[in-house]
């Protein structure tokens, strides 16, 4: 018998939204008769969903946090008060089909996993798989690829995915401790998943595609009615740049992503293209912090495998 | 922050009140520390459609765009294609945190699009009815006003009435429209059908789309400033959220202030000068008060400080100036006004549409100056009637002679108006109120935090903003400075290899614990180790590497610096260069100014010589009636002459005649003669032969009948010679009258009293 697992949903004040999630994830829970945990994240800041749950979903316990933090904020809170060691982070728009969460917990049995994604089918279309995830580096800079949304020709599924997409993941809350969770550094929105696979397969863990679990994705922009679009796209572009910055380790592509950013700059000038301008100057104003964060990081990091090491008989 | 001002000309090219408003409150707002902008249309053939020329002013920046129209159409030159492509562009790079539009005529309301597509702060100040009235002023082309609002099919009418007045080429810039007295009787009927009856379908439908576009356009801007209520109660009535509408009143300049405020009081004695200040166009009504002039009973002068490119109205109004003694001064530059109004007692604004909020009448009063104008909703609110000035019924030239009579007439009158008169307001006064519906508007921009948005976020969207006001040049100066400011840390490589130095030295101290690890994990370790050796290989070739790229990046910046101080400096060459033209300009302008003193005085001159050639001109006429006379007495002797000629001719015909009977009676009176002769002959012969044969015929009968037969010989005889005899006296007595009536007979007579 597996252990049970927390379901952590971080969520906004869209009962109507929740509503269609909380359906099938009940009816699941309830056939797999395991105790698991369905944890919705109040993030409105005002307990908005705790009264609506009550009446609605009593058997659904709630987190209302005292002010909103964000999606990876919210699940973070969610991971900390989860019951089980096991959770599966499901974002409020997804509509899980019977019978994901078995596939999943499998892949995570294997040895060298970070987490087990499902397929994340967008608006329902298995062939359009949100989850199928690559970062590549485009023209010196890291932008994450979905080539199941590039078009039709996508060929087979592969099993290990970058990093877990789209706020469906199942993962041991210990692993995601240690791996430091995700990186403020990109707060408060995009690519922190990407950061945080990113780190997970640098330890050497992977990111487990599993094409037997489905989950719909019926997108409901969440943050893009909040703020203005231009400033969701001088996110991303601060982010890539940072992510590009933190991890880019490779001799020649680094020296050429530095040699690159003045041709960047003027190109970006030239075409009138300010995002990336807007995104540039906000990730410089945080470089000093990801250089002393990572030392940081790697440090602990480093420390915890000789400590493992040393536990394990070596010195 | 950073205002971008909209207008339709600039100084010195456009001389209108709203162009030079503009150009001093960009100078104010330059002065409190604003970084400002200003973009207006220009006109030169001489350069590319479209180019943008900036130009630095005082203490801001004008970008003047050349919308010159290459033979467009009336509705490309006020909509000139493209031109929004070029503004769009210009707020990219100077991303105003306020556009403040003025007008956008000759530039099309693009501007407007561009300024709500962008979602920027956006200000509009009315100047006249251009928001809700695509011929701007409410009028319509035979010059009435009009009260229709929104009405597609009122406003088709005008452009088929504006069609019918364009094809008359004659009026060329006619401007607002054609006064019907200037129009042919059967012009003025068809100009009257086309304002009256419906215009076509298709013409009303394109005329409600451009409503519709105008109507969406206005109603984007942020905050709608009027200068006059008159304006505000027509915006309102126009669709426009009263909410939005601010009364604004114009400020006046300072310096123009202080001028005219330095001015000497009207004068005590002599004649009433008064002035008109502003625009030759029809609408402004020169024309009624050049009739009031034509129809004064009082003493009073008149001078017209105005010009417009309305030339065939322009033209008629200084022919009659001249003819009834009004003087035209023409057009004058700002630093002429002061001297201008010094000339002038009082200033008449005779609008003859509804008129807003004239800053003529504002720089009157500024100069002491108190004002007659139309009396319209608009100008009553600029001039107190009986307070500060007089008011007459728009367009009653008599009415207005009567005030101004009444007022050369009465300068006490004057003087109590003078009196009333209230210091205009100072345009730094309206810079204060500016800039806080400026800033009103951008706050009202600002984006609403929602209470479930991450202060994450909102900190990100503060930043972006932050970001956002910066141009594009301006964010890659920074960008540029942020990678140049961290080189010293020597990069990231240099960081991330001592990472891996440092890694790989703890792996080499712990590698005697992994050996107890089992094969799988030794192995994975060892190709780590491996990998992490290589790695560190690799690290300190491409380390010199990462450095020279940044090196070659830092010569990049080093090659761009330089390139953009070469366009500096060229840029300063340029302005230098403009620097000159503009003095050229000015030079030319004072031989302008020069020369036209020399045709002030030319035309006293003609004046004089007019005066000279009317006296001449009597003279003249006096010697044509004594011509003529002297002509009308030749010509009786012509026809006397004639007549004596004819009959004469006559005469000498019936002379001929006579002559012709002469000869005939002659040759008769020589037959007479000779048969007269021969008859005696007879007779002697007979008689003869009588004496001969009386003896022969002694005997009774035959002596009877040969006495008988004698007898009746001897009858005819005396009968014949009497004849001859009546004859001879008769053809003598009409020979001799007839010679005598004839140059013959003159001649004979001569010829016989010659010795």
């Amino acid at each position: 018998m597996k252990p049970p697992v927390s379901i952590v949903i971080p969520a906004l004040e869209d009962v109507d939204l929740l509503a269609r999630a909380l359906r099938p994830l009940a009816a699941e829970v309830d056939r797999r008769g395991r105790r698991d945990q369905i944890l919705v994240v109040d993030d409105s800041g005002r307990g908005a969903l705790v009264g609506w749950l009550a009446q609605h979903h009593p058997r659904v316990e709630c987190l209302a946090l005292p002010a909103n933090r964000g999606f990876a904020g919210a699940l973070e809170a969610g991971i900390a008060a989860a019951a089980h060691a096991r959770v599966f982070a499901h974002n409020s728009d997804l509509v899980v089909r019977g019978g994901f969460l078995e596939p999943l917990e499998e892949a995570l049995d294997r040895p060298d996993t970070f987490a087990a994604v499902p397929l994340v089918a967008l608006d329902g279309d298995e062939a359009r798989v949100e989850s199928w995830v690559e970062v590549v580096l485009d023209d010196g800079i890291a932008r994450a690829r979905q080539p199941a949304l590039e078009g039709p020709a996508a060929g087979p599924l592969p099993a290990v995915v970058a990093f877990p997409v789209g706020g469906a993941f199942l993962f041991e809350t210990s692993v995601f401790r240690d791996l430091g969770g995700f990186d403020p550094l990109f707060a408060p929105f995009y690519l922190e998943d990407m950061d945080l696979g990113w780190r997970a397969w640098t330890r050497g863990l992977a990111t487990r595609l599993v094409a037997g679990s489905v989950v719909e994705h019926h997108h409901r922009g969440t943050i893009g009615a909040r703020v203005d679009a231009s400033v969701v796209r001088a996110a991303i572009e601060r982010n890539r740049l940072l992510f590009t910055w933190k991890h880019l380790d490779d001799r020649d592509a680094l020296a050429k992503h530095l040699s690159g950013l003045p041709r960047h700059i003027a190109r970006a000038e030239l075409e009138g293209d300010r995002n990336f301008l807007v995104g540039l100057c906000l990730a410089l104003e945080r470089l000093p912090a990801p250089s002393r964060r990572e030392e940081t990081a790697k440090a602990s990091n480093w420390r915890r495998a000789g400590q493992a090491i040393e536990a394990a008989g070596g010195r | 922050m950073r205002i971008v001002l909209v207008v339709h000309g600039y100084p010195p090219d456009g001389q209108t009140g709203v162009e030079i408003h503009v150009d001093a409150l960009a100078r104010a707002l330059a002065r409190r520390g604003l970084d400002v902008a200003v973009f207006a249309p220009r006109f030169d053939l001489h350069a590319p459609r479209l180019s943008l020329r900036r130009e630095a002013r005082d203490g801001y920046t004008l970008y003047a765009l050349n919308v010159r129209d290459d033979g467009a159409t009336r509705a490309s030159r006020a909509d000139p294609e493209g031109a929004e492509w070029v503004f769009d562009a210009l707020l990219e790079e100077l991303r105003p945190s306020v556009v403040h539009v003025h007008h956008v005529a000759k530039l099309g309301l693009g501007m407007l699009e561009v300024i709500a597509r962008r979602k920027l702060a956006s200000v509009f100040t009315a100047h006249d009815s251009f928001a809700f009235c695509h011929r701007t002023v409410q009028s319509r082309p035979d010059l009435s006003r009009c009260d229709s609002m929104l009405d597609a099919a009122a406003c088709a009418r005008c452009d088929e009435a504006v069609g019918f007045l364009d094809g008359l080429q004659r009026f060329d810039d006619y401007q607002v429209g054609v006064l019907p007295d200037a129009l042919a009787p059967s012009e003025r009927e068809e100009l009257a059908r086309r304002l009256t009856q419906p215009a076509s379908d298709e013409r009303v439908a394109r005329r409600a789309a451009a409503d519709r576009r105008r109507h969406e356009a206005f109603r984007a801007i942020d905050r709608v400033l009027v200068p006059s209520q008159f304006l505000r109660e027509r915006c309102i009535a126009a669709g426009f959220d009263a909410k939005r509408i601010s009364h604004d009143e114009y400020g006046v300049d300072p310096a123009t202030l202080a001028a005219l405020g330095a001015l000497p009081a009207p004068r005590e004695q002599g004649a009433l000068r008064v002035g008109y200040f502003g625009g030759a166009s029809a609408h402004k009504g020169l024309h009624v008060l050049l009739a009031a002039f034509e129809a004064r009973g009082g003493e009073w002068e008149l001078e017209f400080h105005a010009d417009s490119s309305d030339v065939q109205y322009v033209s008629a109004l200084r022919a009659r100036a001249r003819a009834c003694g009004a003087r035209w001064r023409g057009a004058y530059s700002r630093d002429e006004l002061a001297e201008r109004m010094a000339g002038v007692d009082l200033v008449v604004v005779p609008s003859i549409w509804w008129e807003n909020a004239p800053f003529v009448i504002r720089e009157a009063f500024a100069a002491g100056r108190a004002v007659v104008a139309s009396d319209t909703p608009a100008l009553r609110e600029s001039v107190r009637d009986g307070v500060d000035g007089q008011l007459f019924p728009v367009g009653d030239a008599r009415a207005l002679a009567a005030r101004l009579d009444a007022l050369a007439a009465q300068p006490e009158l004057r003087r109590a108006l003078e009196d009333g008169i209230v210091r205009p307001r100072a345009l730094d006064d309206q810079v204060d109120l500016l800039i806080a519906i400026y800033g009103e508007a951008v706050a009202e921009r600002a984006p609403r935090v929602d209470p479930a948005t991450p202060a994450s976020a909102i900190a990100l969207a503060n930043d972006c903003m932050a970001l956002d006001r910066l141009s594009l040049d301006e964010l890659a100066r920074r960008c540029e400075l942020g990678l140049a400011v961290r080189a010293d840390r020597a990069s990231l490589a240099v960081e991330l290899l001592g990472d891996a130095r440092r890694e790989l030295a703890w792996r080499r101290r712990t590698e005697a614990a992994r050996a107890d690890l089992d094969r799988t994990r030794i192995e994975r370790l060892q190709r780590a180790l491996d990998d992490l050796r290589a790695e560190a290989q690799r690290c300190a070739v491409d380390r010199d590497a990462a450095i020279e790229g940044l090196a070659g990046a830092k010569r990049e910046l080093d090659a761009t610096a330089r390139q953009i101080a070469a366009l500096e400096q060229s840029a300063a060459q340029s302005a230098s260069a403009w620097s000159a033209e503009r003095e050229a300009h000015a030079a030319t302008r004072r031989a302008f100014d020069a020369r036209g003193a020399e045709l002030d005085r030319a035309r006293s001159d003609a004046e004089s010589a007019r005066a000279a050639h009317a006296k001449l001109h009597g003279e003249r006429d006096s010697l044509v009636e004594q011509l003529e006379q002297a002509m009308r007495r030749e010509a009786a002797a012509a026809a006397a002459s004639s007549a004596t000629v004819l009959a004469l001719t006559q005469a000498q015909r019936h002379l001929r005649e006579l002559e012709r009977s002469h000869g005939e009676l002659a040759s008769a009176f020589a037959a007479l003669e000779r048969h007269s002769t021969w008859v005696e002959s007879e007779a002697a012969a007979l008689a003869q032969r009588l004496g001969s044969a009386e003896e022969f015929l002694r005997t009774p009968e035959h002596f009877q009948s040969v006495h008988a037969a004698l007898a009746r010989l001897e009858a005819e005889l005396a009968w014949r010679r009497g004849e001859m005899t009546a004859l001879r006296g008769e053809g003598g007595a009409v020979i001799r009258a007839l010679v005598a009536r004839s140059a013959l007979g003159r001649r004979l007579e001569t010829w016989e009293r010659k010795p």
